[in-house]
């Protein structure tokens, strides 16, 4: 057997590997319809605007301009709506935020079946679409609503709906994001170990130094994935600001729906656009930054 | 029943040689073992049996046959992995019927292959239990089941017991054993536990850094590991540096007897455990030490014993013989092998000494 | 080094103890007890009005249920053309997205789990981007080229625009399903000689089914309520339930045809609702953003 062996080691046809640059090339073509649809329809569009909305004809060679933007930030209507969605947007946050992490640490800390119960009410929201949530809004807080009338029984009087008025968008808004909230910081908690908790418990931390040294710096990642996500969702959102809100001012999905479609400018239309990309980008980045290295750790672990 | 042969096989992974030309024959019936550490090479010579693997260049020929070319589903070979990997969503019996149904048997068949090999592993009546319901060794002799009904010309196993507690693993060690003798089939058992090897194997092949150092049976390698590494990986061993000079064998200061015909140099000198006696007085040829250490292991005792100018070294105690820690032992080295360069070891055998006997 | 003192007094009762002290005051200061009512006025009371509007003959303020119980405005509500119109095209065209999506999506999703190639882990990351964008001002930029390609008012424009929404679910839910089936399962079922093929189809597939069927069942009940970009792209021609919604709330006087078509549109979602465990515990709930 080993004698013959150094001659069968040469003239032995061993299968050859299927290369690898074909291996990769099929794995190309898979991928290539999401990519390239993703490519069509979320860059180039947003691209396009960009550079559209920066150039101007001068006779028949493109030549770059600022006018647009100067026309819009001159424009008291516009500017006011661009405030107004940064307050929604801001004042919306800081709700979720005081909603959602009593909410998150009750479900992490407790169990049993009242705890079984805020969570199945805390994540209802995630099966009720945006269109039928305003629309329960509009009978539950408005004049003579469902509200009103409990109030009234219990002999409230003078109650003043919020409804077309930003106060119902923010309730909206904070509705909508409760389920996605609590489930990210939830899940974020879970990671810490209760022997991390009863450690610095056992050196003399009380709750509140457990929360702000321990719990809050080990959850900075999902808390950064709430922020930014809901940041993006309530800075671009529509349905909610349009249907409960007030028609002026106007948050930015609501302004530029009007000047699109309505007032039929597509190219303000586009530089409004252009502008909530660019106040987003920041946290755009910031959620895709996070998103990657969380995955990182999770397959590093 | 069937023969296997591998011929120069080499498997490279990038830059890394993870096997380096490995050639042996299995017989037909044989249980072979390959054993080694982690890393240096078992199981992708294994799966490279199986078919996973490509060799890099070589043979791999089952009675004479090249399979070399046969991706792994074309092969007479059937695996029994290290991870449980029933098929989840499939009922026992499914699992172990999955492969019959490839081959298009009748139904009927089936059910009687399914029931005969689930009676071999000792699981007659689990047929309709999912993977999920079973214990991890019930699972892995599942799998087994699973392979030995496709009646594989041969059966590897891959480390299939070492994700299972230590008396499991033993009982169903014995359980492969028994079987594999009643159906006479080939069988080829990667593992890295040398007592696994040493009670299955009717020979061991043992890896290191993807060659094979030694291929022989167990109470052979056992008695004369041929390199320092087989020495080193079977069995308890003493290995102690040494240096021949004149004909003269110094272990640090002390003298031993040498084998004759050694040149000088540096050499080493391995001692099993149960080769160093303990006499009642000191004598010229034997080593008086102090030991530093007794662990009770039930019936014996293991030691530890030191000396000004030699290393440590382990020995066995009888349960009868008094010894404290403290306290000193003359022991005498009775047979011992002396290692020089990777070549095969030397070994010397000498009687006890007269006032002893 | 001085004495080391401890870093605050520990009273006891309300800080004292362990993660188990955490419990203890949740439980003491009744934290789940006000949050269970909170929620049920705040989350449940909305819905409450709706499902009682859905039924009602007559309801007047101040009552806390109708006056009369009824179902003449069912028939009434489905008599009307646009909405015997709008409701089985929204649920063909949900289907067809979600299948198309499914089509475009899962082979990409194997590659991504199962194969190697350069820029795999950015390229995977990359379908973020459809988050990280301001929706609706996405939607605009999108728009204005649809409307120089002629495509707004067309079915073939609410489509595309819809399938954007559904790629990162799409494809992250399946490549972690497919990254979770044990390669050596697979190697096992070739190993008792079945074919790459028939190892795909009776191995692997049955594994990642569940996986893969949440996320079909996710896609279909997001592209049935997705509502902003089709009221975008969609309008005047091809109108859906949600977007019909906007219309029967803004220029309805009748409380009832709202409510009706939002009970009926809320359908789906119980699906959902029913295995809302199972989504629970697999982690796709959260899998649409990313998570």
């Amino acid at each position: 057997m080993k004698d013959d062996s150094d001659t069968l080691m040469t003239t032995l046809p061993t299968p050859a590997p299927r290369p690898s640059w074909r291996k990769a090339a099929i794995a190309y073509a898979l991928i290539a319809p999401p990519l390239l649809l993703m490519v069509f329809l979320i860059f180039i569009p947003a691209l396009q605007s960009t550079a559209r909305t920066l150039t101007v004809d001068v006779n028949g060679t493109p030549g770059f301009t600022l006018s647009r933007y100067i026309a819009f930030f001159q424009d008291p209507v516009s500017v006011s709506n661009l405030m107004f969605t940064f307050q929604i947007t801001l004042i919306t946050l800081l709700v979720i935020f005081l909603v959602c992490f009593p909410l998150a640490l009750y479900l992490r800390f407790a169990n049993g079946r009242l705890a079984g119960a805020v969570q199945v009410l805390a994540l209802f929201p995630l099966f009720v679409p945006g269109v039928i949530l305003a629309f329960a809004l509009i009978r539950f807080l408005g004049t003579r609503g469902t509200l009103d009338t409990m109030l009234s029984i219990a002999g409230f009087t003078g109650f003043r709906t919020p409804y077309l008025k930003p106060d119902a968008i923010v309730f909206g808004l904070v509705w909508e994001s409760i389920p996605f909230t609590v489930l990210v910081l939830t899940a974020g908690l879970r990671q810490v170990s209760d022997a991390l908790i009863e450690s610095a418990r056992d050196v003399g931390a009380n709750n509140w130094q457990i929360f702000w040294r321990i719990i809050l710096p080990q959850i900075s990642r999902p808390v950064l994935i709430a922020f930014s996500l809901n940041f993006l969702g309530i800075f671009g959102s529509y349905t909610i600001p349009y249907l409960l809100g007030p028609a002026a001012p106007q948050m930015m999905g609501v302004f530029m729906q009007q000047t699109f479609g309505q007032y039929r400018r597509p190219d303000d239309a586009e530089t409004q656009a252009v502008i909530t990309f660019l106040i987003c980008a920041v946290v755009g980045l910031l959620y895709v930054r996070t998103v990657a290295s969380q995955r990182k750790q999770e397959q590093d672990s | 029943m069937a023969t296997l042969d591998l011929t120069g096989i080499y498997k490279q992974f990038g830059s890394v040689t993870a096997v380096h030309d490995v050639n042996f024959q299995v017989q037909d019936g044989e249980f072979m073992c390959i054993l080694g550490p982690s890393g240096c090479g078992k199981s992708t010579l294994l799966r490279m049996v199986a078919g996973f693997e490509m060799p890099t260049s070589g043979d791999i020929r089952i009675d004479s046959e090249s399979v070399t070319a046969l991706s792994a589903n074309r092969r007479p070979t059937a695996m029994v992995f290290q991870k449980y990997t029933l098929w989840p969503h499939m009922k026992v019996s499914e699992n172990i019927a999955f492969g019959l149904q490839l081959r298009r048997l009748p139904r009927a068949v089936i059910e009687q292959k399914v029931k005969e090999s689930l009676a071999l592993v000792s699981l007659s009546g689990y047929e309709d239990r999912y993977p999920a319901q079973l214990s991890g060794g019930q699972q892995q002799r599942v799998a087994l089941a699973r392979a030995l009904v496709l009646e594989p010309k041969i059966l590897l196993l891959d480390e299939p017991f070492s994700s299972l507690d230590a008396i499991l693993r033993v009982r169903l060690r014995e359980e492969l054993r028994r079987i594999q003798r009643r159906l006479k089939i080939t069988a080829i058992f990667v593992t890295h536990d040398q007592e696994e090897a040493l009670t299955l194997a009717d020979r061991i092949a043992v890896m290191n850094a993807g060659h094979i150092e030694q291929l022989a049976a167990p109470s052979e390698i056992y008695a004369s590991p041929s390199s320092l590494f087989v020495a080193d990986f079977i069995g308890a061993m003493n290995l102690i540096p040494g240096t021949v000079s004149g004909g003269r064998l110094m272990l640090g200061a002390l003298p031993v007897d040498a084998p004759a015909g050694l040149s000088d140099g540096p050499v080493t000198v391995a001692i099993r455990p149960e080769d160093l006696v303990v006499l009642d007085a000191p004598q010229a040829s034997a080593w008086s030490m102090t030991v530093e250490q007794i662990s009770d292991l039930g019936y014996y005792r293991r030691a530890i014993l030191e000396m000004p100018g030699m290393q440590s070294l382990k020995i066995f105690l009888p349960k009868a013989l008094e010894a404290q820690e403290r306290g000193t032992l003359h022991v005498y080295a009775r047979r011992y092998l002396v290692y020089r360069d990777g070549n095969a070891p030397q070994e010397v055998v000498r009687g006890l000494p007269v006032s002893a006997a | 080094m001085t004495t080391l003192q401890p870093a605050s007094p520990v009273v006891p009762g309300f800080w004292a103890g362990t993660a188990a002290s955490f419990r203890a005051m949740i439980r003491r200061n009744g934290f789940g007890l006000l949050a269970l009512i909170v929620l049920i006025l705040v989350i449940l009371g909305p819905l409450y009005s709706v499902v009682l509007w859905a039924f009602a003959e007559r309801w007047q303020y101040p009552s806390l249920i109708p006056q009369e119980f009824g179902f003449t405005f069912w028939e009434r509500t489905f008599a009307r053309a646009d909405i015997a119109e709008a409701l089985p095209f929204s649920i063909i065209l949900s289907l067809v997205v979600t299948l198309l999506s499914a089509v475009i999506c899962l082979p990409a999703s194997y590659a991504f789990a199962r194969m190697k190639f350069r820029g795999r882990q950015l390229l995977l990351l990359s379908f973020l981007a459809t988050n990280a964008f301001p929706r609706f001002g996405l939607y605009i930029s999108i728009a204005v080229i649809f409307f120089r390609l002629n495509l707004i008012g067309t079915v073939q424009g609410v489509i595309l625009i819809q399938l954007v929404n559904t790629l990162l679910l799409m494809i992250w839910i399946p490549t972690a399903a497919f990254q979770g089936v044990d390669k050596a399962l697979e190697e096992a079922a070739l190993d008792v000689g079945a074919s790459r093929l028939r190892v795909f189809m009776q191995i692997t597939l049955p594994m990642v089914m569940p996986a893969l069927s949440a996320a079909l069942l996710l896609t279909f009940v997001n592209t049935f309520y997705e509502a902003q970009g089709a009221l975008l792209i969609g309008l005047p021609r091809v109108v859906t339930m949600p977007v019909l919604m906007y219309s029967l709330i803004n220029s309805q006087l009748i409380v009832q045809y709202g409510a009706i078509v939002s009970l009926v549109l809320w359908l789906p979602s119980l699906l959902l609702l029913i295995v809302a465990q199972r989504l629970l515990r697999g982690g796709y709930l959260t899998a649409g953003f990313g998570v």
